[in-house]
């Protein structure tokens, strides 16, 4: 019981990052944070990492820089770390060391504390996997500085001086400080001061760090990452969006050096002014200036890009976006225009040059002479630069790849169809087929600019890959370049026209998708765009502009799937591949879509394509828009697929189903009993899904969780309507955390111990396990209730009939499952030439008439019944014995003590048609009353 | 008579569905954990198309029929 087929994710456009980089740091400092610490990939801390001939103002420790790695006294080294943040805005890492017999957690953040301390905390805890071998190993802290200062480390014991385990490391201090074996699990802090007071007695809490952790998770959720809200129907997307935000809001200084990434800094500038941060952005180019002028380039430097061009092309484009430049930014312009004349060396130089001369020439808000100058110097350097071809211009160097790139895209200085653009696309092409994706060079927006929306959106997600999970990337800059491609991609700026969807991802388009671009700045002033996709075939989008000036014609690319248009309630005949927009204020834009998928139709076909793995893969993520995670076991395939069933099923069994029905029977007859005592209910909130989540909470052995997972509606993925799996993940979190501390006897816990060939599984694949427990069959198992309850109390006959032998209810209850087919369709990925995402049709294959006698007909003697409700193969429904009992233990209490039930008004149903018979699909309400 | 032909019931796989009881109750017979035991058949008597049947009847395929070291079913 699952995914409907109408959300089908393209084969290689969701974001599981594949390609990440084994050097993805964290950097866990707080905006304008004079100590920059990043954890790295090992859950390392490397403490004011900068190089060291770069002196920033605000700076109070000197260039130091320190590495601590936590570790077992043991000194073995850990077999796997997994590492992850739980929300991408608040730099909180999580870090698990995974060793032959234990589990080192460590969560990290860094803390200004009350009394301006500047301290970086660590919080961990040991976890002995396996019983309890002993000696337990302590946790013992190990460093390494280019300073001679120790560092000043505080924890909730005391800490004594010891051996390194790793020779490399210079000192290293044991936490666990006892003589004795440690007690396993233990917990513990540990707290770097870099900077205020003392810590009085030098001695810290656990609760201490509780509070400190609580605080900063405090600080981060008040702090404004994105004034001009941006929303996806990309989970994997959003997140990074928003781990992308955060990482520019904690500023561009850190931890790269000012010189070499010029051109990266820049990035973080737009990126800023993307998102609204003005301030952020203008921060940035002053920063950029200042860096220019302490390191006394201004022209022609042989070793790298000469950072004062890079300055004037970042500076150009937020003006070119913001409309109008500060005094200083104009004086700057001014000032440095002459000598970006003497940029005439082909080079990464002259391309910055070229870019940021084009850009000034089209900007408003610049002086009238400064633009002339600017005019003619983009017009020789392009006459200067033609003469060598893109191949002659890069020369394969990546700085020079991304100078080009900023020079076609924002700069726009050469035409889309230019040979030098098709060249440099190319080139970068070749790179990233060769190494797989490898975005030395973000060049999505060079793609979208050459007519190429598909490259962009796959060079879009290639970036996306790379990232690490905790969100980021090796080099910071290429936040900032995420953030400019996702907007880039929905709204795009192409010399005096603003181009709508222009790289908008089909998969995009599911049912319930919504798309936000909130206040984004462009050349033309700032625009809102906002498009949302209801569960038909419809999509709205609405533009609403506050135009400083006008573009020229305003264009919407409509997606493939577009089988008519209306702008503003204008039917469009017109077949065009653009749909031309008037340039107004407000403009609405109404697109229907066509929803094809291949759909697998009757009972011999969908069986054998359910047996079919092969043929028919379930391996991918079909709900991208709500989780970042695959639901499992339901979305993988053998052999993996068996490993996480065999994880479920000792509590699917039917043994187990049969104990708990007595416990289930209770709440059935408290819900009955409510119904016969008021005389009315609603079947759907009152009487159905009470009994499956209560089912579920007793089977689960979480039955005191019930009334909060009954909050969250009959769709736990989709609280309030929005499509988004963060409050069950949240939920999961927790349940799973007390499983591992405290070894109950619930399933969470049971998932948070389980392993696979001796591997605990990743937060991710339980995660993905946890969440299809409390989703699946719940929505299934609520309509073939409701369905039941509708069919008999529309048919009296029928009712009494059953109410009369309740021997019958279970194959009445097969012949419901068969008639109803209450999970209609399971989507799966077709393999060979033909493939891509398909339907395959339950409801055909149980209303197929080659294999059921008139099945239009419910006869409760239907024999033999072998419909595919529950499905069929390897993914066959595991909850199918819950399923059974808690539907025919409601139905036989209602039908025992309130046997006359009838309609009581409409009930507010989707219906669904197969082969000219009404099939009720999702119950949203049913009300019935009791007979007086 | 052919004595070669054996079902074969994978018992991890087997989620007490049920179906082969329903379809051939004289082969196949409840056993205490709720999944098929094999009764000794005569292939003479149980016809090959109905043995048939009720092992695809499965739903997690769990169940094949070997005639002489060869699946031949599902």
């Amino acid at each position: 019981m699952t995914p409907s087929a109408d959300v089908l994710a393209g084969e290689h456009r969701f974001v599981d990052h594949r390609y990440a980089s084994p050097e993805c740091r964290t950097l866990i400092s707080r905006p304008g944070d004079a100590h920059a610490t990043l954890v790295d990939e090992a859950g390392r801390l490397i403490q004011d990492h900068r190089p060291a001939h770069l002196a920033l103002e605000g700076s109070t420790g000197g260039h130091r820089r320190r590495l601590v790695r936590f570790g077992l006294s043991s000194g073995e080294p850990p077999v796997e770390v997994e590492q992850f943040i739980d929300d991408a805005r608040v730099p909180i890492v999580t870090t698990i060391l995974r060793y032959s017999q234990y589990d080192l957690e460590l969560v990290v953040c860094g803390h200004v504390d009350s009394e301006r301390r500047r301290l970086d905390v660590v919080r961990w805890r040991l976890f002995a996997r396996h019983g309890t071998p002993e000696p337990h190993p302590a946790f013992q802290i190990e460093f390494r500085g280019e300073d001679a200062d120790q560092p000043v480390i505080v924890g909730d014991a005391p800490l004594v001086a010891t051996t390194p385990t790793d020779p490399h490391m210079g000192s290293a201090v044991r936490a666990a400080l006892d003589e004795t074996p440690t007690e396993v699990p233990a917990t513990g802090v540990a707290a770097f001061l870099l900077d205020g007071p003392p810590i009085e007695g030098n001695r810290l809490s656990a609760d201490w760090a509780d509070e400190a952790l609580a605080s900063e998770r405090q600080f981060w959720e008040a702090v404004a990452l994105q004034l001009n809200e941006l929303l996806v129907p990309d989970r994997g997307i959003m997140q990074l969006f928003e781990a992308s935000a955060r990482r520019i809001a904690q500023g561009h200084r850190t931890p790269e050096g000012l010189v070499q990434s010029g051109a990266r800094v820049a990035a973080f500038a737009q990126a800023a002014a993307l998102l609204g941060l003005d301030d952020q952005a203008h921060a940035a180019s002053d920063e950029i200036i200042r860096g220019a002028q302490l390191e006394g380039h201004t022209t022609g430097s042989a070793d790298h890009v000469d950072v004062t061009v890079v300055a004037i092309a970042a500076i150009c484009r937020h003006g070119d976006l913001a409309g109008t430049l500060s005094a200083r930014e104009t004086d700057t312009l001014r000032r440095w225009m002459g000598e970006m004349r003497q940029h005439h060396e082909p080079g990464p130089a002259a391309l910055w040059a070229l870019a940021a001369a084009t850009i000034v020439g089209r900007s408003q808000g610049v002086p009238a002479d400064v633009q002339a100058t600017a005019t003619q110097l983009a017009g020789a350097l392009r006459d200067n630069l033609r003469t060598t071809g893109a191949a002659g211009l890069t020369d394969g160097d990546p700085e020079a790849q991304r100078a080009l790139a900023y020079a076609i895209y924002p700069g726009e200085a050469f035409a889309p169809d230019d040979a030098v653009v098709i060249d440099l696309v190319r080139e970068l092409d070749a790179i990233e087929e060769a190494v797989g994706g490898e975005p030395a060079v973000p060049s999505a927006e060079v793609w979208l600019y050459a007519g190429a929306p598909d490259k962009a959106i796959d060079r879009l997600y290639d970036l996306a890959n790379h990232a690490g999970p905790t969100g980021g990337w090796p080099q910071a800059s290429a936040s900032a370049e995420f953030v400019r491609a996702v907007r880039n991609l929905l709204v795009f700026e192409r010399g005096n026209e603003l181009e709508l969807l222009g790289g908008l991802p089909p998969t995009w388009l599911m049912s319930g998708a919504q798309i936000v671009v909130e206040r984004t700045p462009t050349r033309f002033g700032p625009i809102s765009l906002r498009m949302s996709v209801d569960d038909g075939n419809v999509a709205r989008i609405e533009l609403e502009a506050d135009w400083s000036r006008p573009p020229e014609r305003i264009v919407l690319r409509p997606p493939a799937a577009t089988v008519s248009a209306r702008i503003d309630g204008r039917a469009i005949d017109d077949n065009s591949e653009l749909l031309v927009m008037p340039v107004a204020r407000r403009v609405n834009v109404t697109l229907g879509l066509r929803r094809e998928y291949a759909t697998v139709t009757g009972h011999s076909a969908v069986k054998a394509a359910l047996r079919d793995w092969h043929g028919y893969s379930s391996a991918t993520p079909f709900k991208p828009d709500i989780r970042i995670y695959r639901q499992l076991p339901i979305e993988s395939d053998p052999p993996a697929h068996s490993d996480y069933r065999a994880i479920l099923t000792p509590f699917f069994s039917r043994q187990r189903v049969v104990e708990v029905e007595p416990r289930i029977r209770t709440v059935a007859r408290d819900l009955v009993a409510r119904f016969e005592s008021v005389g009315t209910t609603e079947a759907v909130h009152d009487l159905a899904l009470p009994i499956v989540v209560h089912s579920l909470g007793i089977l689960l052995g979480r039955p005191q969780d019930a009334d909060e997972w009954l909050s969250w509606g009959l769709r736990n993925n989709e609280p309030h309507g929005r499509r988004d799996s963060r409050r069950t993940d949240a939920y999961l979190a927790r349940v799973f955390d007390e499983g591992e501390r405290r070894r109950g006897h619930d399933a969470f816990s049971h998932i948070a111990r389980a392993e696979i060939d001796g591997r605990p599984l990743t937060r991710l694949e339980r995660l993905g396990v946890g969440n299809l427990l409390l989703s699946a069959g719940r929505a299934a198992a609520v309509n073939l209730i409701c369905g039941a309850i509708w069919h008999l109390a529309g048919h009296p006959a029928a009712r009494d009939e059953l109410a009369a032998d309740l021997s019958r209810v279970p194959s009445a209850l097969e012949e419901y499952l068969r008639f109803l087919s209450p999970v209609p369709q399971m989507p799966r990925l077709a393999a060979g030439q033909a493939g891509g995402k398909v339907a395959l049709s339950f409801l055909s294959a149980n209303h197929d008439a080659t294999v059921f006698n008139d099945p239009g007909r419910i006869d409760f003697d239907r024999r033999p019944n072998h419909h595919v409700a529950f499905g069929n193969g390897p993914h066959t429904c595991i909850g199918a014995h819950l399923g059974k009992l808690e539907a025919r233990v409601l139905i036989e209490e209602l039908l025992s003590v309130v046997p006359n039930f009838r309609p009581d008004g409409a009930p507010d149903v989707d219906w669904q048609d197969v082969a000219g018979i009404e099939v009720p699909g999702e119950f949203m309400s049913l009300p019935i009353a009791a007979e007086r | 008579m052919s004595t070669r032909l054996r079902v074969v019931v994978d018992r991890d796989e087997c989620f007490s569905f049920g179906r082969c009881v329903e379809a051939l109750p004289s082969v196949f017979v409840w056993d205490d954990e709720a999944k098929p035991v094999i009764q000794p058949f005569d292939s003479d008597v149980v016809a090959l198309d109905a043995l048939r049947e009720a092992v695809e009847s499965c739903p997690r395929m769990a169940l094949s029929l070997i005639d002489d070291g060869r699946t031949v079913a599902p």
